[in-house]
């Protein structure tokens, strides 16, 4: 893990001038990263289209995508926002739990199966999204389904 | 011939300054984070920065506030604009106002 960081600027610039009238407004996302690390699978499952179209967009666009794929960009932030909301309104509880417990254990979510079960069968139940981990081998248990985690603190049965 | 309390003092005192010194850091290390544990071993995208006073463009400037922090764009300086705290977190959906216009750029300084 690179411990020095790649730093060429001096200072930043903090631009206030809000975007121009003729472009669509969209607001962003306001979750914060552990909300966003909990919700990041779900997100995925339900947007994983507006997603790909967003990166074909930007590999098309040969280093213009900032600028040719605002309409494309809006669609992902929306979508990731309405994911937010729904687990927000339908699991507000075991979603709180699962993200207190990764802001406090720094970030790992095999610190986290228990609560991550809870919100997984809500979010399943409520709102129909799976979590399934791109690329994870078929034949076996994907590893947040496994009761013991190899790395956790507590050795025994997470849950 | 037993041996004397007295003997038995100085390991006293060791065992209780290992005691003092781990329940200080502890305590400071969860007061700096606000109550939460520490984080650790971050990679750069999740860091959160560290920051110096630029003071020769504050005194060109004169505007000295927090703008004039030098960040690097990380996750955890985006929760500070969020929420205002390093550690703070926040699950709603929309930003708050001014966020969309609070994001740093980097500027270099210009090679002639």
């Amino acid at each position: 893990m690179a411990q020095r960081d790649p730093m060429f600027n001096q200072q930043v610039l903090v631009d206030t001038t809000p975007m121009p009238d003729h472009i669509p407004k969209v607001e962003e996302v306001g979750a914060t990263s552990a909300p966003l690390f909990s919700a990041a699978y779900f997100i995925g499952d339900r947007c994983k289209a507006f997603n790909d179209d967003y990166m074909k967009c930007k590999e098309d666009a040969n280093g213009r995508g900032e600028i040719e794929c605002l309409k494309e960009g809006r669609k992902v932030t929306r979508c990731a926002a309405s994911v937010i909301k729904d687990i927000n309104t339908h699991c507000l509880s075991q979603f709180k739990a699962h993200w207190d417990c990764l802001e406090n254990n720094n970030h790992y979510l095999f610190e986290c199966r228990k609560p991550e079960q809870e919100l997984n069968s809500c979010v399943f139940e409520k709102l129909g999204l799976k979590k399934t981990i791109p690329g994870a081998p078929e034949h076996e248990v994907p590893v947040h389904q496994r009761p013991k985690q190899k790395y956790a603190q507590y050795p025994g049965r997470q849950f | 011939m037993g041996v004397p309390f007295e003997a038995l003092l100085p390991y006293g005192i060791i065992v209780g300054m290992f005691g003092v010194t781990g329940v200080g850091l502890y305590a400071s290390k969860r007061f700096l984070n606000e109550g939460k544990k520490n984080r650790w071993n971050n990679d750069i995208w999740d860091r959160q920065s560290k920051f110096e006073f630029d003071r020769g463009d504050m005194e060109t400037t004169g505007s000295g506030n927090w703008l004039k922090l030098i960040f690097i764009r990380t996750v955890m300086e985006r929760d500070l604009r969020i929420t205002g705290t390093w550690r703070g977190q926040s699950s709603n959906p929309v930003a708050p106002k001014g966020f969309e216009v609070s994001s740093p750029w980097k500027l270099e300084k210009r090679i002639y």
